[in-house]
């Protein structure tokens, strides 16, 4: 898998790590519908953009995954597979209670330990989400 | 993931520990834990997240944490810090994502042995009126824009003016179950977007409504005021401000961290940022957290009148008409208080992250029915042992500024705690044990399991040793709703 669960008393912590951006963005795609949905299969049915915002790569990356996260909540959209970087595309479906099991309802994506790390082996990002 | 300070305790008795000033804090942490529960926290990022709250420029007193501690993000769960108004700051992470997410407890008139037959039909009437798990939303309560409003802005008082509970609920929840302070313009179209549709829903994660049964009364008389008989089966519902308050917090945070810089704050953690009371962000924040408060407030009445029209559908109409609210307490919260300070009193911005409000008998905020006997506090505890009800003193009020601890606090991560039950049917466990489950996501349940936590008995024994809270009863689950 693209990403780590790692420990953390309360929340949950997890860590991506790809070789480059499409692929970093993806692991994180993969990370959010894991901690949804589980292995429910999700088919990319629809598609969101996420137009970039942030001063910096990391900023930008760390409002990607909030992003994610407000599409779930908001809309009950599951995401599957990023299709497109500029702007970042997702595609996905809605949540379907009849196919889809229910993981963990994501509060929001914290600041507290984000991490993340550019270098010539690619990128790593560490995050703590809120439950 | 670490601050500038490294943690170092000392204990000052057997409940109490001092965490030295030093560094760039401010003032010294106190943490209220029993021995064993220090040698877990040795090392935890906890007690560093008890010193980055004391870096924060304005407060007063030290950085408290009550005895159910655990790592969070910015303050620790189970923190509590106090802010002068006049050169303190306000900080979303010091109220936390799930704004006022708190407790309500309600007693029924009926006694376990009535129940007990009933039972599983009680959880399935409860587990079909209160929509949880991801995509749950209440068709009868999806709320126009100007419904939204009104309800950021009457709270709990909304929702019983809509017919969601009786005049008397109100009497029983802190606050009355409206802070008056809201301001819906605060609040984005995001958030709105988030909360419209939720209301009246539980949530996931340690969110759940509980059947429990009195177990024990360490205070029989006042026990009785609060209808707990010995026996009687009690309704507790742990929820919050859902999706609306969760981006309240992110549209703030956001807002924050631009405030810090500009008024030059530094922070040992991005997740405290802040601003000055009485600045323009301290104040738009203000209004908007007390929206979301408010919102909260009408969640868990609305949560409440599902539960009582489930109790009347299974033993019929007496058993939804004598249900009586106890108390309902936010344990996520800042705010405006009037505390003594070296015997002045003083107004303080008092945030409670994890922590329960515990105001002492007398206290004017205190509505007629517990004047005398101190604010009810409500601490659930996990889903194989017991919750418990403590009540408010004047050692709260003296050295905690009026707080106590709001459960019994995580130790096993999720991961850990998934390890735990893996192979394991949970929900079988504990029906054996005579608890049944209904879950929306056995990962909840999995990582919910009773072992993942402190033992409650063990964190309302500091309280209640150190003098900020007082034992009235212990409640054991019998039936549990998860998300």
């Amino acid at each position: 898998m693209p990403f780590d669960l790692l420990a953390h008393t309360a929340d949950v912590r997890a860590a991506v790590s790809a070789p480059d951006r499409p692929a970093l963005y993806q692991a994180a795609v993969d990370l959010v519908r894991t901690l949804v949905v589980g292995d429910s299969p999700v088919a990319a049915r629809e598609t969101r953009l996420v137009p970039p915002d942030g001063a910096d790569e990391a900023e930008r990356f760390f409002r990607f995954v909030r992003e994610l996260l407000f599409l779930v909540d908001a809309e009950g959209f599951v995401p599957q597979a990023v299709t497109g970087m500029e702007p970042p595309a997702v595609a996905g479906e809605r949540y379907d209670p009849a196919r889809h099991t229910s993981e963990h309802q994501l509060k929001a994506l914290t600041r507290h330990g984000y991490e993340f790390r550019q270098a010539a082996a690619g990128y790593r990002a560490e995050m703590v989400f809120d439950l | 993931m670490k601050g500038r300070t490294a943690p170092r305790v000392e204990p000052i008795d057997a409940w109490r520990w001092r965490l030295p000033r030093h560094g760039d804090m401010r003032t010294d942490g106190l943490v209220f834990a029993n021995g064993a529960m220090m040698e877990e926290l040795e090392g935890d990022e906890a007690l560093t997240q008890v010193a980055n709250v004391a870096h924060l420029p304005g407060i007063v007193g030290p950085s408290i944490a009550m005895p159910d501690i655990h790592w969070g993000y910015g303050f620790p769960i189970g923190g509590v810090a106090a802010f002068d108004p006049d050169g303190g700051v306000i900080s979303p992470g010091g109220v936390g994502y799930d704004i006022n997410c708190g407790v309500r407890l309600l007693a029924t008139p009926l006694h376990i042995e009535e129940v007990r037959p009933k039972l599983a039909a009680l959880m399935d009437r409860l587990f079909e009126s209160v929509p949880s798990g991801l995509g749950a939303g209440r068709p009868d309560l999806r709320l126009t824009p100007a419904e939204l409003d009104d309800v950021m802005v009457r709270g709990a008082a909304w929702a019983v003016a809509r017919g969601l509970g009786v005049e008397d609920d109100l009497a029983s929840i802190e606050a009355g179950g409206t802070l008056a302070e809201a301001d819906p313009a605060q609040v984005s179209a995001r958030a709105r977007q988030r909360g419209r549709d939720q209301l009246g829903t539980l949530g996931s994660g340690n969110h759940f409504i509980e059947v429990q049964v009195v177990a024990g009364r360490d205070d029989e008389a006042a026990a009785d005021v609060m209808g707990l008989g010995p026996g009687t089966v009690t309704v507790m519902i742990h929820s919050g401000s859902r999706g609306l308050g969760h981006q309240v917090c992110d549209d703030h945070l956001d807002v924050m961290l631009a405030a810090s810089r500009r008024y030059g704050i530094e922070l040992p953690d991005p997740q405290l940022c802040c601003a000055p009371l009485g600045s323009p962000e301290a104040e738009r924040y203000w209004g908007a957290m007390n929206a979301a408060a408010n919102f909260a407030f009408a969640n868990r009445q609305a949560m409440t009148h599902a539960a009582r029209r489930a109790l009347a559908a299974v033993f019929g109409p007496r058993a939804a008409d004598g249900s009586r609210l106890v108390y309902d307490v936010a344990h996520n919260i800042a705010k405006r208080e009037t505390h003594a300070v070296r015997g002045v009193e003083r107004a303080l911005c008092v945030h409670r992250k994890g922590a329960t409000r515990a105001f002492p008998p007398g206290h004017p905020e205190l509505r007629p029915r517990y004047r005398d006997l101190g604010q009810p506090v409500l601490i659930p505890g996990d889903m194989g042992r017991a919750s418990y009800v403590l009540l408010g003193t004047a050692g709260a009020f003296a050295e905690t500024w009026g707080s106590c601890c709001h459960g019994a606090g995580r130790r096993l991560s999720r991961r850990a705690a998934k390890r735990a039950a893996a192979g394991r049917d949970v929900a079988a466990e504990l029906a054996r044990a005579g608890v049944l489950v209904r879950a929306a996501s056995r990962a909840t349940v999995d990582e919910e399991i009773p072992e993942a936590y402190k033992d409650v008995q063990d964190v309302v024994d500091v309280v209640h040793g150190a003098g900020i809270g007082r034992k009235v009863a212990q409640l054991r689950p019998v039936g549990v709703l998860k998300g």
